[in-house]
């Protein structure tokens, strides 16, 4: 009864750790994309909007490159290009290689704007030319009113520069997921294969140490490869229970039923794991962007 | 007996293989604080090629702004003479200042502001201020976590093992902490 509160302090500290491991604090409350264009302002009319997504879709289709129409109410305290760095982090727009995304961040409430340029368009969207957009198509337009005519002009600017530059197509083919599926798919296969070979071995030793002393070893690896050293005790621990667990379980089966031999419900039942939300919008391709583009106030 | 021997060789494989990673995650990290550290150097480069072009497109009109001109070709060559990397932050400090005086001065000509050639290089300057301070910003959060990790128990002592000594943030320089702004 004595060490229950030690425990309890320590029991809160694992957790606030865990916790903070969980959510890092941001400032800003940066959106979540819903497609190529995201009018959070809501500066557009509908129709316009499903035309200019149409016609974002058909560009990335035809070049490969992604191109992001955003707007917000207000800054919440950033610079613009503070904001729009961040956005792109979040974001990743363009293809993970190629960096070909670029965002047009426009805000209502400080009326600003910005054209945050991926690293791979960078010599097609120039400084300049981001600059002489902004003030020659968007500034004028913006500052009557016309959000929906300056958005316009400023792409179909932007649409030239990417095409008379013939940026590369074939950066598309490395896009979509069958990319980044693969491995995880493999390393699946491989857990299956070995964890029902690994069953079947602890299962026929009877004994429970085995499990436990190959559990804390590969949780240990594991840990060590993604992780710090901290994790990979922790992870190691639970995987000595686990894997202790697991093989008195198999050993007990086993001897229940000898001539069957082992259950390998235990993983199969594991997979499906698929990640992406249920919206019909895939997401960006993981590209990024180091502060290239302008900004200008209307 | 035999089991005590595999008992022992498996607590001797465990403390090598967090040995071996633990070391491995150090010097990965270091490592990318290196890459980053030259994403930031080549924003310092493109922007010390820029300084000639602005600088000759601006000075037929800013006769009475010499001493601007004199302190930005000043600070211009101690960049290009710094030879270590603490010199080369400090130097780019200087550097920092002097070009955001100039941009404000242009702020207050309205009929230099409003040339295209000057209007353009202003662009290209702002971005790329902007640009070293967003690498900036990442090589320091780079820098954080590395020494974050080093200062943890128990990675410190394998840091301390292995001379895994702290890293120094970029600290900027004076004027330097936010892009100026180029109003429109």
């Amino acid at each position: 009864m004595r060490l229950f509160p030690k425990i309890n302090i320590t029991l809160l500290v694992i957790l606030s750790y865990i916790f903070l491991q969980l959510y890092p604090v941001y400032a800003v409350n940066y959106p979540s994309p819903s497609g190529y264009v995201n009018d959070f302002a809501g500066l557009y009319s509908s129709g316009y909007k499903i035309g200019l997504e149409k016609k974002l879709t058909d560009f990335e289709n035809q070049t490969g490159a992604e191109m992001a129409v955003v707007t917000v109410k207000s800054l919440e305290g950033e610079s613009v290009e503070d904001y729009a760095v961040r956005l792109y982090e979040k974001w990743k727009v363009g293809k993970k290689e190629a960096d070909n995304g670029l965002i047009i961040l426009i805000v209502k409430d400080e009326r600003e704007v910005r054209i945050e340029v991926g690293y791979g368009l960078e010599s097609f969207i120039t400084d300049r030319r981001a600059g002489d957009i902004i003030r020659s198509e968007i500034v004028p337009e913006f500052k009557s009113g016309n959000f929906e005519t300056g958005t316009e002009k400023a792409i179909n600017r932007i649409f030239k520069y990417i095409s008379d530059n013939d940026i590369a197509v074939n950066e598309k083919s490395d896009s979509d997921n069958d990319l980044s599926s693969w491995p995880i798919l493999l390393v699946f296969l491989i857990i299956y294969l070995f964890g029902t070979y690994l069953a079947s071995f602890l299962g026929r030793t009877k004994e429970i140490w085995p499990g436990g002393a190959i559990g804390g070893i590969l949780g240990l690896i594991t840990g060590v490869i993604f992780s710090t050293y901290a994790v990979a005790l922790i992870f190691g621990i639970f995987s000595t229970l686990f894997g202790l667990l697991l093989d008195f379980i198999l050993s007990r089966n086993f001897k229940i039923r000898k001539e069957k031999g082992l259950p390998t419900n235990f993983w199969s039942s594991g997979g499906g794991f698929k990640s992406g939300g249920g919206s019909s919008f895939g997401g960006f391709g993981g590209g990024s962007s180091g502060g290239g583009g302008a900004s200008g106030k209307w | 007996m035999n089991k005590i021997w595999i008992g022992i060789a498996g607590v001797f494989l465990l403390i090598a293989v967090s040995l071996f990673g633990t070391y491995n995650n150090l010097v990965g990290k270091s490592t990318v604080i290196d890459g980053q550290w030259a994403q930031v150097e080549t924003q310092y480069q493109r922007r010390f090629d820029l300084i000639p072009n602005l600088v000759n497109s601006t000075k037929g009109f800013l006769e009475q702004e010499k001493e601007i001109f004199e302190t930005i070709a000043q600070a211009r060559t101690q960049y290009a003479g710094a030879r270590t990397v603490d010199r080369k932050v400090e130097t780019a400090g200087e550097l920092d200042s002097a070009l955001s005086r100039l941009l404000f001065i242009i702020e207050n000509y309205p009929n230099l502001k409003s040339n295209e050639t000057v209007a353009g290089l202003m662009d290209e300057l702002s971005g790329t201020e902007n640009r070293i301070s967003v690498e900036r910003r990442r090589f320091n959060e780079l820098v954080q976590e590395y020494n974050i990790t080093v200062k943890r128990v128990p990675t410190n002592i394998i840091a301390k093992m292995f001379n895994f000594s702290l890293r120094p943030y970029f600290e900027a320089g004076t004027g330097a902490e936010t892009p100026p702004k180029v109003e429109l």
